[in-house]
């Protein structure tokens, strides 16, 4: 993959450049060794966007196995007008985002009928962040970003997590560029507003407070 | 940076306390590590991932040429379908000439789907309203052609041959949307098929329209 990915530290850059043409054409023909060849060569990239969305590996992997089931079913359907990671990277963020509200809603915490309405509002899931062992910061970061809404996190991860540029996010969230600045805009805007909150022993809004995150 | 932001910034400590605070959040945030897959994370992914492909339902769908293809067979389909609701409704010997607007379809005994009837009987008033406003028309045949909106002083149709074109106008729009949405709906119908079409062409204008399209 092009771009500025690789500006980010080592072990976050994974193997982001696409399969050989002739592999993925190949693939697209329904050649299955050649398809066994490309789940291979992603897998790693797509397992760690997938954990970043559900938070924890048993899912992520379960969500991965879904996303490569609907490549599968779609491959003959994509045509190079954008690089292929990036429409693999879309599959993962919306499995991984459709995986989030069914887990919501088997726990009662969403309804189908407020999906919609709530569909910008904050989750409410419990965190799978107990079980990892990151600093107090890092968990209050990791934490706030879970209750971004949707097009928010997957704004934020990608852009600040997973280090795409905004034409990068922009290509594998199948949006506008500006749309990727907005949404990553209002993302920092709320994670600041929600750690605000979480810092706060009543859990009030507090002024501007700018030494914290 | 923009220079004046910049000269906003080196003077301006709320900005500049801003600026830190969202650096540090950006910072921790790509900084934060991800704890590594446990090693069995690929143990068993293959098997799995072959059994849900086989278990996944084959989505019914068509290829680019299949999908030209059968929007092509819709157009002319339709095509012969529209004329022969308009040879009927002129020719004399036809069972449902002089019949009001909807009656073909009532000639009609097989069950069919309802939403093909109202489109049908949509276009074939359409079609009526359409052809009584040009048989009344007294303006010449190049004036008619020419739109209202052009012409002007002497030799202008008058406000009622004007108001007849606008009308012919609007049928005519109206005529291709009522015609673009039964296009979509058939390819959209996988119940009903080319089948019903060509059932209901037979019915409306005899088996020689439907050898035409094969």
């Amino acid at each position: 993959m092009g771009g500025e990915i690789g500006k980010g530290p080592p072990w976050k850059r994974g193997s982001l450049a696409d399969i050989a043409p002739d592999i993925l054409k190949r693939a697209q023909r329904g050649d299955r060794r050649a398809f066994d060849e490309l789940v291979r060569f992603y897998r790693d990239d797509l397992l760690r966007v997938t954990y970043r969305f559900v938070g924890n590996y048993e899912d992520a992997r379960d969500v991965l196995q879904l996303v490569f089931v609907k490549v599968h079913q779609n491959l003959d359907r994509w045509e190079p007008r954008a690089p292929f990671w990036s429409w693999l990277y879309r599959i993962a963020v919306n499995e991984s985002l459709g995986w989030k509200k069914r887990e919501q809603r088997r726990y009662g915490l969403i309804t189908p009928a407020e999906e919609l309405v709530q569909s910008d509002a904050p989750s409410s899931a419990p965190s799978p962040l107990e079980d990892a062992s990151w600093s107090e910061t890092e968990r209050r970061v990791l934490d706030a970003i879970d209750q971004l809404p949707e097009m928010q996190r997957a704004t934020f991860v990608l852009r600040y997590r997973e280090e795409l540029s905004v034409k990068e996010t922009a290509a594998a969230l199948g949006c506008a560029e500006g749309t990727v600045k907005a949404n990553g805009y209002h993302a920092i805007r709320r994670l600041r507003k929600i750690l605000r909150k979480m810092e706060s022993p009543a859990g009030e809004l507090e002024n501007d407070d700018t030494s914290a995150l | 940076m923009s220079p004046a932001l910049a000269e906003h910034l080196s003077s301006c400590r709320a900005c500049q306390a801003e600026q830190r605070a969202v650096r540090d959040l950006l910072e921790v945030s790509a900084a934060i590590v991800d704890p590594a897959p446990p090693a069995d994370v690929w143990e068993g992914f293959p098997e799995a991932l072959d059994r849900e492909i086989a278990r996944a339902r084959p989505t019914a769908r068509l290829d680019r040429w299949s999908r030209a293809a059968l929007g092509l067979a819709a157009t002319l389909v339709l095509g012969f379908a529209l004329g022969a609701v308009w040879m009927r409704a002129i020719d004399p010997a036809s069972p449902t000439a002089g019949l009001p607007p909807g009656s073909a379809a009532t000639v009609i005994q097989e069950p069919r789907d309802p939403r093909m009837d109202l489109y049908l009987d949509e276009i074939e008033s359409v079609l009526v309203a359409y052809r009584a406003s040009e048989q009344g028309d007294a303006v010449d045949v190049f004036r008619r052609s020419v739109p209202a909106t052009m012409l002007a002083g002497e030799g202008a149709p008058s406000e009622a041959a004007r108001q007849r074109l606008e009308q012919q106008r609007a049928a005519r729009e109206q005529l291709r949307t009522l015609v673009l949405a039964m296009l979509a709906s058939e390819i959209e119908s996988e119940r009903t098929g080319f089948g019903y079409i060509e059932r209901r062409i037979a019915e409306i204008a005899g088996q020689e329209l439907l050898i035409l399209v094969h």
